[in-house]
Parts: structure tokens; C-alpha cells; sequence
């Protein structure tokens, strides 16, 4: 049903931004990590959007495939910049020269996609309560 | 048709809906209660299908035209009760815990706007049926 | 003095009604009949295309929600409309036989 369309749609993207809020947060909280498991200090995370057209379609009309589309995080994928280099030579990490390699991890940057995210994901929460509302008022015509 | 069974095919389907849909509701309304309890899995309560394929199979009856013949046992809307599923948490991050508020919530609005329409869609068939009964009146 | 007979009741036979413009109608009594007939059948029709529709609705067919709002309406309207035109032509009915000849 149509309702349940954009509530499919409204959830896929809940997901996702709350995937990007996860990546956000690891972000934030590794912002100083020098030493990973991979070697090398933490990677900038960030979130690769894709729109899933496939996953509805049994909800939709023929003409509206394609143009009713989900979205999914698809892969994760690290930011390829080269590490902040911080003269640090008490650092276990600092290399013989005393630079020791931070994350590449802009702190301003991590904030403003936070927000994006919580601007997104209540976005879509609104969408969600219009199509209620919507359904809602369908049923008032039957009163 | 015993003449006082004055109830359709559609008044028992919008019944059952609403008796189906108040147990989704608890099932629903337990996930929730469990969205901290570590190693919980959340619970699906599966009837649509079932529901469905009730619905199907009582419109297309067949025909039995000896005595001989035995009419197939069409599971009647009636006899759907639906089951309850576990989905455990298949994300190994964290406390094992499967619920996810999102979904749960979604679920909740499809469920409380399915029982509403079933409601409404009740009372106006039981309107009509009292309209004609009273002659208009 | 010659009397004549009345056509025998049932029989098709209605006595033409002039017109005020003079023109002859021939209306059969018929029509009234075939009126209320497909009157039924459309009431019907409306009462099965709504309960339908409930059923895809419940059985997760694809549908809108005002669309089977809507379907069931009109079935209400219409069934509402007809006992209308029964009570009406009852009451025509009775009223009739109530006349003094």
C-alpha cells in the first residue's frame, strides 16, 4: 500500500543515518588514536550512500518503480588523506624525527556532518508522521 | 444462509483483522519493553501471509456438483492465528540485542493504522446493515 | 348506452397520455420496474465492489487507503439512496390505495 511505501522508504533512510551518526561517533572518539590494529593511526570513516530501487518494488505500481527509492549504506569506505603530523617525540608512536602521526580526523568537520545526520534522520521521521497523518485523514472520509 | 446471521465474509476478515492486529501489538509493544535487555531478540508476529492466502482461497471455492465429491479444505479466515517469530541479533556488535526502536516504531504506526481502517471499515459495514435493517428509519 | 370494459389488470395496456404539447406518451409501466431492478443491482454492485476492496485492502494488495474509503462511501450513499426511493415509493403506493374512488 502506498502508505506502507513511504514508511519503507522513510526507514531505509532512518538506517542509513543512523549508520552515519555511528561512523560520526567513531570518528569523534578516535580522533586521537595513533595505534590501530591495521597499524598506522585511525582512518577518517565516512558513509557511501546508495539508493535501493529493488527492495519495494512489490509495494509499487509499474510506474512508479525507479522513481520511489530507498536509500542503504552500501559500504564504508576511509577517508584516503594523509595522517596530521603532530611534533610530539615523547609520544611511544613518534617516529625518529619526533613527529608522531595523528588520525586525519577534522573534529569541525565530524560536528557538521552530526548535525546533518540528526537534521536528516528528522527529516524522514517528519515524511514518516506526514504519511500517517495523511492515512489518518483517508480514514476521516468513512466518519 | 441462516437468516439471522446477518455477518458477511467481510465482517469476519475485518474481525479476525482486528483480533490479529491487537496481538501484533503486544508483540510489538514486548520489543520495545526489551530495546535494553542485553542478548534480547526481537519477536515477529507473522499472519499477514496467512491471512492472505485465507482470503484468496475462500473467493475462489470450488464447486462440488455430486454428492460424491468433497469440497478442499480452504483454511477459513477463521482459522488463522498467526505465529511468532524470533529474529536474534545478527549484527555481533554490542550486547546482542536485536531490537531496533526504528523498526519497532514503524511497526507500531502500520499496525495502529491497520486496526484503525479495520475498525472504521467495521463499524461502517455494521452502520449499513443497521440502515437497512431499520428500513431507512 | 354501451359500457366498456376495462382492460384486464397486467395486461400492457397503458392509455395514452397526452402531453400538454400534444405529443402522445406511450410510457410502459415497465419502466418503473426495470428502474428499481437496476437500482438494485447497481446498490449491489457498489456493496461488492466495497467489500472487494476491503479484502484486497486485508490481504496487502497493493491499494490506497482513501481508494477503498471511497469505494465503500459510495456503496453506503448508494444503499442509502435506495431505501429512500423504496420508503418514497411505498409511501406513493400506500397513499394511492388509500384514495377514495
Amino acid at each position: 500500500m502506498d502508505i506502507f511505501t513511504t514508511f519503507a522508504i522513510s526507514s531505509s533512510a532512518l538506517k542509513a543515518q543512523k549508520i552515519r551518526l555511528d561512523t560520526v561517533s567513531s570518528n569523534l572518539a578516535n580522533a586521537e588514536t595513533t595505534s590501530t590494529p591495521e597499524g598506522g593511526p585511525y582512518k577518517k570513516k565516512s558513509v557511501y550512500f546508495q539508493s535501493t530501487p529493488t527492495s519495494f518494488d512489490k509495494h509499487l505500481d509499474s510506474a512508479l518503480r525507479g522513481s520511489a527509492q530507498g536509500v542503504a549504506v552500501t559500504k564504508i569506505i576511509e577517508d584516503p588523506d594523509p595522517p596530521r603530523k603532530v611534533y610530539n617525540p615523547s609520544h611511544p608512536d613518534a617516529a625518529e624525527d619526533g613527529y608522531v602521526d595523528m588520525p586525519n580526523v577534522d573534529v569541525l568537520k565530524e560536528m557538521v556532518d552530526m548535525m546533518s545526520a540528526t537534521r536528516s534522520y528528522q527529516a524522514n521521521v517528519t515524511t514518516i508522521q506526514s504519511a500517517k497523518r495523511m492515512a489518518q485523514k483517508a480514514l476521516e472520509i468513512g466518519r | 444462509m441462516d437468516p439471522l446471521t446477518l455477518s458477511d465474509s467481510t465482517m469476519a476478515l475485518l474481525a479476525k483483522s482486528l483480533d490479529l492486529r491487537s496481538t501484533n501489538q503486544q508483540v510489538i509493544a514486548a520489543n520495545i519493553a526489551n530495546a535494553e535487555t542485553p542478548g534480547y531478540a526481537p519477536a515477529r508476529f507473522e499472519f499477514e501471509q496467512a491471512l492472505q492466502e485465507a482470503v484468496k482461497k475462500s473467493t475462489i471455492a470450488l464447486e462440488t456438483t455430486h454428492t460424491g465429491h468433497i469440497s478442499p479444505q480452504a483454511p477459513s479466515v477463521a482459522d488463522v492465528h498467526g505465529r511468532v517469530i524470533r529474529e536474534p541479533d545478527s549484527t555481533g556488535i554490542g550486547d546482542q540485542n536485536g531490537v531496533s526502536v526504528d523498526d519497532e516504531m514503524i511497526a507500531l504506526s502500520k499496525n495502529q493504522l491497520m486496526y484503525e481502517t479495520a475498525a472504521q471499515l467495521l463499524k461502517k459495514k455494521m452502520t449499513m446493515l443497521k440502515y437497512a435493517v431499520s428500513g431507512g428509519q | 348506452m354501451t359500457i366498456t370494459p376495462l382492460p384486464p389488470a397486467g395486461a400492457n395496456t397503458a392509455l395514452p397520455i397526452n402531453r400538454i404539447d400534444g405529443e402522445a406518451i406511450t410510457a410502459s409501466r415497465n419502466d418503473f420496474t426495470a428502474f428499481l431492478e437496476n437500482s438494485i443491482d447497481q446498490v449491489n454492485q457498489a456493496m461488492t465492489r466495497g467489500d472487494r476492496s476491503i479484502e484486497m485492502l486485508h490481504s496487502g494488495q497493493a491499494q490506497s487507503l482513501h481508494e477503498v474509503m471511497i469505494a465503500v462511501e459510495e456503496a453506503d450513499i448508494s444503499l442509502r439512496m435506495f431505501v429512500q426511493i423504496r420508503n418514497k415509493a411505498l409511501q406513493a403506493y400506500e397513499e394511492i390505495m388509500r384514495m377514495q374512488i
